[in-house]
């Protein structure tokens, strides 16, 4: 990836018409080409974007896009240590779930957690003003990720978001415009662009894409479309929410906002792609968004998608709106070396990252099953605001020292958020049980299995058990393959709606 | 044409979008979206049950414990100045009542009875009255020994040397030794060994009777600030009007969250400490751990067991079974959970059953029939697990202490 970033560098500043940088990309673009020939329209717009030659675009609404992403990162990192959030998710707890593979990841002392979040705000502010740009995104990415990565009870799909645009503001030319580094350049005489290859925005496009249209598809479950849940549980105990609450409570409400949520985040890709749509679905959008504000505590969830939707407007739109007002501040995009075009990131990398996107969601289904039950594949698919879960867990320890079992509650070793988060997810039960047993062999103990308890509602469905109550633990190997521990989901239907 | 129109709107439809976002920033970063500041009507149902728990649970219960603590005070300062038996009697009995009601509040500390960091409105009141399970007998020793002049001067003296527990002590031990260690200056300067039995025993009485004072001035503190609807501030109005401009909830479901969140008492301290672990189930390396019990003088666990939860069963009713009052099973009812409710509610029954089931005190079953201990444990179990996953699911509540966080 660096390889990548320093190759894209290199070419910054150098005007070239060359797409395929090497005798190999040439070979697949070849190839790909003749692929595509005959396939469908969709297949032949695939391949003109990831190997259509660099054509160029103006970078005003990257420029926006970049400001108010890192603005509001500053905000929402400043809201995160002010809140004392970094103490309740970093000082507070004793044990702290891996994810699969990160088992490396470690928390430090609250005092460096704290002055790692202040570098993710200043490098977030960095990022805003356009002030080395390109360090301070290396610098947000890498610590923002690493600091989500510490403990698995802080995921949130808009953190694994911010994470993704994290990478593509490293490797994409957000700075092109309206940055201070460019203004920088242009003191020192040097010549900056105010355009940036039209990959660059289509790839950010796309990423914004596929989170609404796999959001959408994971909508698309009877839960949630036939019975109005979780929304149901939700809307009956937040009527008193300012401006939403009352319409939540109407009749069918539950019904109304699950198909709409359904709808909106499965056309949004391409109603926002097309300029006819875009100018009604934005505000349609924005207000959608405004209400999930309103109703539910998804931090800068609503505020981050209204942004990134900003991307799919004509690359020049800023300029329109601040021509009126006299503003200049942005270099126009007819400057001579802007007729150029340049190369965007290696459409290697394009397509690597547009496969994975696509398929790190659809992973789950590899699994079969209910994953809003067994979770296998829950985690970076987008599947947002889907499961009102609560679990009862109770771990039993058993060692020859002992005539009967040993009764362990999570809360031992875990703060109230942790267990809360823990309680409906198998893998975090297992981690923990594995724990519980390891500190059991610490003491002492020999020969010792340990068994759990996990009862779990779903839904408003009556509590079921979601691990074999009869396998020990110690024996499982935590993986990605299909857990075998993992109990079906409960067949019934989940909370009925409330009709009037 | 088209594109003429489209460009003119665009600015309009720009600024439109920026200035809602531009709410919800301001929503976002000063924190008004949730709670204060309610535009919308409080869901009615919800705003019953927390009016019907606060008003006519939870508030009549501290009345209760109040007027009961009176008359503990009472008979204790009439049996240390007359040492019958006859006061003796009336004394432990007066123990029992005043004990009873407040294992049903145990399970109600909401607002100033409960942690000031961890419960809205909290002001630490139960630690003054019953600190349970801190409880330090050497210090109740010391005091009884180097005496206390009146109620303010016990007032300065640590939560754990003090409160009902420490009461218990006073009034039920049998023996006149202290539970100092040798090495303890009460013992190696011989102080303690100077005293008679008698005296033993009369200064045990007294200090047991200004610390019934004492707790008997923290209940009507508790009661005075719940007050009623006429007392300005009192934190009743947090069930009678949750999203009014009060500091305390910013609706009736966050009211009656803090109520749930008192209830899971029956599981952290009624089933894991007063049975798990006596029972030898949870954090006891032996088979049982009768010395973990809770009542260990007067030796009234079991009836404390079952007193928390009858507490908990009036919450979960809105009142006594077969009443009126609207409670978490009316909510569940109208969520469409009936069916649920009546699990629940057969479990709570199950629970009271098997601890009533135990035969004798808690400390013999665990000798004779420790089976009907951990019968009673598993029925406990099965009331809790309905609290932790269906009840809370439904009604959407939080688990305790759970600080807000996001979600998505």
């Amino acid at each position: 990836m660096l390889g990548l970033f320093r190759r894209r560098a290199a070419y910054r500043f150098k005007p070239t018409l060359e797409v395929c940088l090497n005798t190999s990309s040439r070979r697949f673009c070849r190839g790909a080409r003749s692929a595509t020939k005959n396939a469908s329209a969709s297949g032949r717009a695939a391949y003109r974007f990831v190997c259509s030659p660099g054509e160029s675009v103006d970078g005003a609404s990257l420029a926006v896009f970049r400001m108010l992403f890192g603005l509001l990162m500053f905000g929402s990192t400043v809201r995160f240590m002010a809140l004392g959030w970094v103490d309740r998710c970093y000082g507070e707890p004793t044990f702290f779930f891996k994810y699969w593979g990160f088992a490396w990841v470690r928390s430090f002392d609250v005092s460096v957690m704290y002055a790692l979040f202040g570098v993710v705000a200043l490098a977030a502010l960095g990022m805003a003003i356009g002030l080395f740009y390109r360090w301070c995104a290396v610098v947000f990415t890498l610590v923002f990720t690493y600091v989500e990565l510490i403990d698995v009870t802080n995921y949130l799909n808009h953190y694994y978001l911010v994470s993704l645009l994290g990478v593509l503001c490293c490797l994409l030319p957000l700075d092109q415009v309206g940055s201070l580094d460019g203004w920088r350049r242009r003191r020192r005489g040097i010549e900056t662009g105010a355009t940036v290859p039209k990959r660059a925005l289509s790839l950010l496009r796309f990423q914004v894409g596929v989170v609404y249209l796999f959001a959408g598809l994971a909508k698309l479950e009877p839960d949630w479309l036939l019975h109005g849940q979780p929304l149901g549980i939700w809307l009956a105990s937040r009527s008193e929410a300012p401006m939403m609450g009352a319409v939540g409570n109407l009749p069918y409400a539950a019904l109304v906002f699950s198909w709409a949520g359904f709808v909106h985040d499965l056309l949004a890709p391409f109603l926002l792609s097309h300029r006819v749509t875009r100018r009604w679905f934005f505000p349609v959008l924005v207000l959608f968004h405004g209400g999930t504000f309103l109703l539910f505590n998804i931090g800068i969830f609503p505020l981050l998608m209204p942004i990134c939707a900003l991307l799919f407007f004509e690359p020049g739109f800023p300029r329109r709106l601040l021509k009126p007002m006299g503003c200049g501040v942005l270099p126009s995009p007819s400057a001579p070396l802007e007729t150029k075009k340049r190369n965007g990131p290696h459409q290697w990398f394009v397509g690597a990252w547009m496969l994975l996107q696509v398929l790190v969601p659809l992973r789950t289904h590899l699994y079969g099953g209910n994953v809003l039950w067994h979770e296998q594949g829950m985690r970076w698919s987008w599947r947002v605001m889907l499961r009102e879960k609560n679990g009862s867990i109770t771990y039993r320890v058993r060692s020859s020292a002992w005539q009967g079992e040993r009764l362990v509650s999570p809360r031992r070793y875990l703060t109230s958020h942790q267990e809360r988060e823990m309680s409906g997810q198998p893998d975090m039960v297992l981690q923990l049980g594995k724990h519980v047993g390891e500190q059991a062999k610490k003491r002492g103990l020999q020969d010792v299995q340990v068994f759990v308890d996990a009862l779990v509602s779903l839904n408003g469905r009556p509590g079921a058990p979601m691990i074999d109550p009869s396998v020990d633990l110690m024996t499982v190997r935590d993986g990605v393959g299909l857990a075998g521990w993992i109990l079906p989901a409960p067949k019934g239907p989940p909370l009925r709606w409330r009709a009037p | 044409m088209l594109q003429t129109g489209s460009r003119r709107l665009l600015p309009k439809v720009l600024l439109a979008s920026g200035l809602w976002m531009g709410c919800l920033i301001s929503c976002f970063l000063l924190g008004c979206s949730k709670g204060g500041g309610s535009t919308a009507p409080e869901s009615a149902i919800r705003l019953q049950a927390a009016r019907q728990l606060g008003e006519f649970v939870i508030l009549p219960a501290y009345g209760e414990f109040s007027n009961a603590s009176d008359a503990l005070a009472f008979t204790l300062t009439t049996y240390a100045s007359d040492l019958s038996e006859t006061n003796r009697t009336a004394a432990e009995e007066d123990w029992h009542r005043a004990m009873d009601v407040w294992q049903r509040v145990e399970v109600m500390q909401v607002g100033p009875l409960g942690s000031m960091t961890e419960v809205v409105g909290g002001l630490d009141l139960r630690d003054e009255i019953y600190p349970w399970p801190s409880l330090n007998l050497c210090a109740v020793d010391q005091m009884t020994l180097d005496g206390v002049s009146g109620v303010d001067d016990l007032r300065d003296a640590p939560v754990n040397a003090r409160g009902l527990g420490a009461l218990e002590y006073l009034l039920f031990v049998e023996d006149s030794d202290n539970r100092c260690s040798p090495l303890a200056p009460i013992n190696v300067d011989g102080s303690w060994d100077a005293l008679s039995d008698s005296e033993v025993l009369q200064r045990r009485l007294n200090l047991a009777a200004l610390m019934a004072e004492l707790v008997s001035d923290y209940a009507d503190t508790l009661v005075a600030l719940w007050g009623t609807s006429a007392v300005d501030g009192a934190f009743v109005q947090e069930f009678q009007n949750p999203s009014g401009s009060s500091a305390g909830y910013g609706s009736a479901q966050e009211a009656l969250n803090g109520i749930s969140d008192a209830m899971f008492y029956v599981d952290t301290e009624t089933k894991d400490m007063k049975i798990g672990e006596v029972a030898g189930l949870t954090s006891c390396d032996t088979d049982t751990c009768p010395d973990a019990r809770e009542s260990r003088f007067a030796n009234r666990s079991k009836e404390h067991i079952r007193q928390n939860l009858v507490g908990f069963r009036s919450l979960f009713f809105g009142g006594e079974p077969g009443s009126d009052g609207v409670g978490f099973d009316d909510l569940l009812d109208d969520m469409g959970a009936s069916d649920f409710r009546q699990s629940m509610g057969t479990h709570i029954d199950g629970a009271i059953a098997a601890v009533d089931a135990i035969d004798g005190t808690l400390v013999a079953a665990l000798g004779d029939d420790l089976q009907s201990v951990r019968d009673a444990h598993s029925a406990i179990r099965l009331m809790t697990d309905d609290l932790k996953t269906m009840f809370l699911s439904v009604l959407d509540l939080e688990a305790p202490n759970r600080a807000a966080g996001d979600n998505d």
